[in-house]
């Protein structure tokens, strides 16, 4: 009994070292861009970037494929006439970084540096 | 963007002293304005029952009301609190923020029962001197459709922006332009700028139900497939289309061409919109204008450009300028009211904002620190409609505070020398003008949009000609109404009036779409109603 919780306890924690944000390896990482996108690794795409930025995003069917940069920008609201709400903003857009490490393709929030891996994602280094 | 810090204290008794405190101040300021007293002065009556303590003319510091919210948001730092501290937070926020504060009249929080009718209020009722509203940007969103975000650029459509010629019957729309790589582009005939559509999902736009009209055109999500009956630039016959929305991202600087004329190589550039990616679209189209022999003269298109990022204009101008012209002068200054002169609103000090002559980084695409490419150009052509907004705008006032010469071919820009930062308070996220830009020469003053002219004053005439729009023609076309007097005045000939709408000379083509002025929505945004019954 307490070597199975031991075991459990193992693979839990290696689990999580495997998924965590804060725990991937950051030696190694090599600027990537994602090939041959599937539906599931578009949703792999869209949860990382959800989680790191708590909210819905709008991404494209191709981000991450021709660049190793995602910026993130407010979809800026169009009135009537067509004028951007905010048409000097003075604030600044959000950005990811895709990177190859270790075979694994791993998106990085620059804001605070925290990092996913993309599961069901395949990636080439840029 | 809420600058104000909730603390633990429970509302009520936060509440209860804030009250205290609020009379204690009065009763103290009271005493101050009567020069201490001897004891004899009264204290002032305590507020009727019932009522918001409102005193004319006197603010509590807005911090003081911030996230006291009639319906407080679950999961969120809200307090309860009731409609009047929304109102009281607004008021107070107002006082302190506004550029125009002191022409707000005062008017009693207790009295309103709506948060957004009370902001409505809270605003200059003064004139431009054209006699227009003085403050034509005063609104609200919704904050959980304001803090959507979007990859740079990406928003659900077609790829193709239409312009509404006539919103109401018998209505009107063409496409004004298109993004390449997009469903409208990758049809067996792409559509183009001049397209005009007949009808969506069987309704005609001439006269057809609204709500299927703006369902198709601009508020489909990605994935819905909408029908389109379409009437192509030059086409004798329309033909039907189906076109299935996508998430798609814009190109946002297009068409870069040099046209070689016989006063030199003009170079042309489509810029649409101030977003991140821009950026190196700019650099681009610099590098490419700069390529062999370079160019002499610039025409920049922007006609549907509504503004974005600040300092996204502020390289572009750089590039047009180059580091001569600049000469250490700054593209623009940021004003705020008179208690706010250091420092901006939430206490940081107040800089200019620089002729960038790098690239940004991140959270900027581009690497950071290269150095941009530049035009070094004495004078640049702006192609303008009263779609060209804020940081466009800002492109041609800097441009102009470090004697660039801007001839502007067109219509009257939408005049928003104005800013704000957005706040949000209980769930609503308000839009109070806080800022104006002014450029090195410290002119700011367009409230009425810039104006071409047949006399630059240096102030809002600027120096052009009033060109309307043409939807016969592509964008970047020499022959389009607006480039074609650009060139036209570049040649030396001053305004022309453009072959296709002068009096007795053979129209382009059917010469109804030659010369006209329309809305081009960008972006679907369901609470927009582009159709009118």
């Amino acid at each position: 009994m307490v070597r199975t919780m031991k075991t459990k306890a193992i693979i839990a924690g290696l689990t999580f070292a495997m998924v965590g944000c804060q725990t991937l390896a950051t030696d190694g990482d090599v600027a990537a861009r994602i090939t041959n996108p599937t539906d599931d690794s578009r949703r792999a795409l869209q949860s990382a970037v959800n989680a790191a930025l708590d909210t819905n995003v709008t991404l494209a069917n191709a981000a991450l494929t021709d660049s190793s940069v995602l910026t993130i920008e407010r979809n800026p609201p169009r009135s009537m006439e067509n004028l951007p709400a905010q048409g000097r903003n003075m604030d600044m857009p959000m950005q990811f970084r895709l990177v190859l490490n270790n075979g694994d393709c791993v998106l990085i929030y620059t804001a605070d540096d925290s990092r996913r891996q993309l599961a069901d994602t395949s990636c080439v280094a840029e | 963007m809420n600058n104000f810090e909730n603390d633990s204290v429970d509302p009520w008794i936060a509440s209860n002293i804030v009250t205290r405190t609020f009379w204690l101040l009065v009763t103290l300021s009271m005493f101050t304005a009567c020069g201490g007293g001897s004891g004899a002065v009264a204290p002032p009556s305590p507020p009727p029952p019932g009522g918001t303590g409102w005193q004319m003319g006197m603010f509590m510091p807005a911090s003081t009301f911030a996230a006291q919210c009639q319906a407080p948001r679950p999961g969120s730092s809200d307090m309860q609190g009731m409609t009047v501290d929304e109102n009281n937070f607004l008021r107070s926020y107002s006082d302190d923020t506004y550029l125009w504060y002191s022409e707000i009249a005062d008017q009693d929080p207790g009295l309103f029962n709506d948060p957004i009718a009370y902001f409505n209020v809270l605003r200059t009722t003064g004139l431009s001197p054209s006699g227009t509203t003085k403050d034509q940007f005063h609104f609200t969103f919704d904050t959980e459709e304001w803090i959507q975000l979007s990859q740079s650029g990406v928003s659900a459509g077609y790829g193709a922006s239409f312009a509404v010629l006539a919103p109401a019957p018998p209505r009107e729309i063409v496409v004004a332009y298109t993004d390449p790589n997009t469903p409208a582009t990758n049809l067996p005939i792409p559509l183009t700028r001049g397209a005009a559509i007949i009808s969506v999902d069987g309704a005609a736009v001439v006269d057809g139900d609204p709500a299927v009209l703006n369902a198709g055109l601009f508020q489909a999500s990605a994935g819905e497939t909408h029908t389109f009956e379409v009437l192509d630039l030059g086409a004798q016959a329309s033909h039907m289309i189906t076109m299935t929305a996508a998430n798609i991202a814009s190109t946002p600087v297009q068409n870069v061409r040099v046209i070689d004329t016989p006063t030199g190589r003009v170079g042309y550039m489509l810029f649409n919109d101030h977003i991140a990616t821009a950026e190196e679209g700019l650099v681009d189209a610099v590098n490419q204008l700069n390529a062999g022999q370079g160019i002499d003269d610039l025409v920049l298109d922007l006609r549907y450009n509504g503004g974005g990022f600040l300092a996204i204009a502020s390289q572009l101008a750089y590039m047009i300028a180059g580091p001569t012209q600049i000469a250490g002068r700054t593209f623009e200054l940021t004003q705020f009211n008179d208690k706010h002169t250091a420092t901006d609103i939430f206490g940081r000090p107040i800089t200019p904002t620089p002729f960038f002559n790098v690239t940004l980084g991140p959270p900027f695409p581009l690497p950071p620190g290269q150095a941009l490419p530049t035009l070094d150009l004495p004078r640049v052509y702006v192609l303008t409609s009263s779609g060209t907004c804020s940081a466009s705008e800002a492109i041609m006032n800097g441009l102009r505070g470090i004697g660039v010469d801007v001839i502007q071919i067109g219509s009257t820009t939408c005049g928003k020398p104005y800013g704000f930062f957005p706040q949000d308070n209980c769930g609503t996220t308000y839009f109070t003008i806080q800022f104006r830009g002014i450029n090195a020469m410290n002119f700011g003053d367009y409230s009425d949009g810039f104006v071409p002219s047949a006399v630059d004053d240096g102030q809002a005439n600027v120096l052009g000609c009033s060109v309307q729009d043409d939807f016969t023609k592509l964008l970047g076309d020499p022959t389009e109404n607006r480039l074609e007097v650009a060139l036209a005045h570049q040649a030396g000939m001053g305004c022309t009036t453009p072959i296709s709408v002068a009096p007795g000379v053979l129209s382009k083509t059917t010469g109804t779409l030659d010369a006209v002025d329309g809305i081009v929505p960008k972006s679907i945004w369901h609470t927009n109603r582009i159709m009118r019954q």
